[in-house]
Formats: C-alpha cells, structure tokens, sequence
C-alpha cells in the first residue's frame, strides 16, 4: 500500500484507536500516545504489514493491542525495578498525567473490572468494534467474547450506578 | 437518559477533546527506556539475591562471643553461633533449642 494511501487509514482509524487506546491505558495519557506511537510507526515503517486477510481496522487495533500489553508489561517490570533500587524513576513517563481522563467515570468504573471483561468493553464502547471484530483483534473465540461483554457490562452497569449512589 | 448524565459520552467527549493528532504523535521523541544504576550497584544486588538463593551466610560451629552470649542467653541457650557474611554474629536456633527458647521468653512475660 502507498504510504500516503496507508497514512490516510490510519487517519480514519485514529479517533476510535485514540479512544480505546486511552480505555485500555486507565487514563493514563502518556501510556495512550506511546502504545498508538509505536503501532503507528511499526505500520508506517513496515515492521508490521497488512495483508488484507482482516480489514484494516481490526489490524491495526491488534497491532494496537500488542503495543498496549508490552508497554504496561515493561512498566510493571520498571516499576518493581525501581522499588528495589536497581534502576531510577522515569521522570519524564511518570509526568503529567491526564488527571481528567483518570478521574473519569467510565475510565475508573472500566478499571475495577477483570483484565479480558476490560479489554472487551474498552473495544466496543471505546472504538465501536463488534463483537465478531474483537474477537479477531484479541485472538479469542466469539462465545468468549460475548461471555465477557455481558458479565462486564452487567458489572459496570452496577459500578456505574453504585458511585452515583455514593456521588449524586 | 442525558449527553451529560450517560458516562459513556462523558467519555468519548473528553476523549476526543484531549486527543492528539497523528502528526504530532508521530513527530514526538520515541519512548524513552529508564536510566539504570551503576554496574557495580546492580551487580552487588544480583550478588546479594544469588547469595540468599544459595543459603549463604552459612552455619559456622564454635564458640559464642561473651556479649553475645550474655545478650542471648534467656533467649537461646545454644552453644553454637554464626557468623553472617558481614561479620555480626547471630545464633544458631536449632530445632531442638527452640522449645528451651520458648519456655525461658515466656519466663521473662510473665
């Protein structure tokens, strides 16, 4: 594909992407623009090639969600590195924080939930993915898919409306 | 059910409001990785991890020094002491030295 073809879809997909990617992140900003960064890049530059056997959209956010699950793996890994001593704090990642994504309503309810109920739930309501869709982006059957979206959204549903009984 | 009130469009609104654009996601320095500490820091931290794993300080048998022995009489009448790969002694707490152990602390709370 051209590259200004590829950067015209990737253009179209980023909104929904920019949206998940900040679901999935907690809020967390910083952590949102590297994992989209990096997916970007990897595209544009050829690392990871679409070969038209998924629309393009689903490919990407499987990129997307590779991106995501190594980046939080190297932090958590970074973060128990620097609470034993063995390495600094990252100044510049641990700065400034979207302090209004994190409080959001939907991001914390999002963040109380299981890691797969998460993932699935960020994805349909973040990025208007189906059900079919999110299955081939996380690799996982459809039945699975649909078990996770109903229990996660039952459970959101109930974290929603009990912080707004704690919160009118 | 309101824009307002619905979280789901709190969010998408306020998703999108704070979203970059893609020239300026793509124009921004990659990710840094973390500074590391000095070889020789994670080195004497791999060391002591190794050691632990390895059972060291090991037992050593012999005399207990005087004022160890005066420190930790009531607690372990034991004979046998050890000496840490720092140099502090300790003691040895044999299973069959504890219930001796147990006994005289309960002696000293009562």
């Amino acid at each position: 594909m051209p590259a200004a073809s590829l950067r015209e879809q990737i253009e179209s997909v980023h909104p929904s992407a920019w949206r998940w990617a900040l679901l999935c992140a907690q809020g967390r900003r910083e952590l949102a623009e590297d994992a989209l960064q990096n997916t970007y890049l990897d595209l544009l530059e050829g690392r990871a090639v679409w070969r038209a056997e998924a629309s393009f959209r689903t490919f990407v956010f499987a990129v997307l969600q590779r991106q995501l699950w190594r980046l939080q793996r190297q932090r958590r890994l970074q973060a128990t590195l620097v609470s034993l001593g063995l390495r600094e704090a990252d100044v510049d990642a641990a700065a400034a924080p979207d302090r209004r994504a994190e409080g959001d309503a939907l991001v914390q309810a999002l963040a109380s939930l299981p890691r797969r109920q998460r993932e699935v739930l960020a994805l349909a309501f973040g990025a208007d993915l189906s059900l079919a869709e999110i299955a081939a982006v996380l690799g996982i059957g459809l039945g699975s898919v649909r078990t996770h979206y109903e229990r996660g959204k039952a459970r959101l549903r109930q974290r929603i409306h009990h912080d707004r009984e704690q919160d009118p | 059910m309101s824009a307002d009130s619905d979280p789901l469009q709190r969010f998408r609104r306020l998703a999108d409001d704070c979203r970059p654009s893609l020239a300026s996601l793509l124009q921004r320095p990659r990710p840094r990785q973390a500074r590391r500490q000095p070889l020789a820091l994670r080195l004497a931290a791999i060391g002591g991890v190794a050691a632990l794993a390895i059972g060291l300080p090991r037992w050593q048998g012999g005399d207990m020094p005087a004022p160890v022995a005066s420190r930790l009489a009531w607690e372990v009448p034991s004979d046998r002491w050890f000496t840490g790969l720092d140099g502090n002694a300790g003691v040895a707490l044999s299973e069959s030295r504890w219930p001796a152990a147990g006994r005289a602390l309960s002696d000293i709370e009562e």
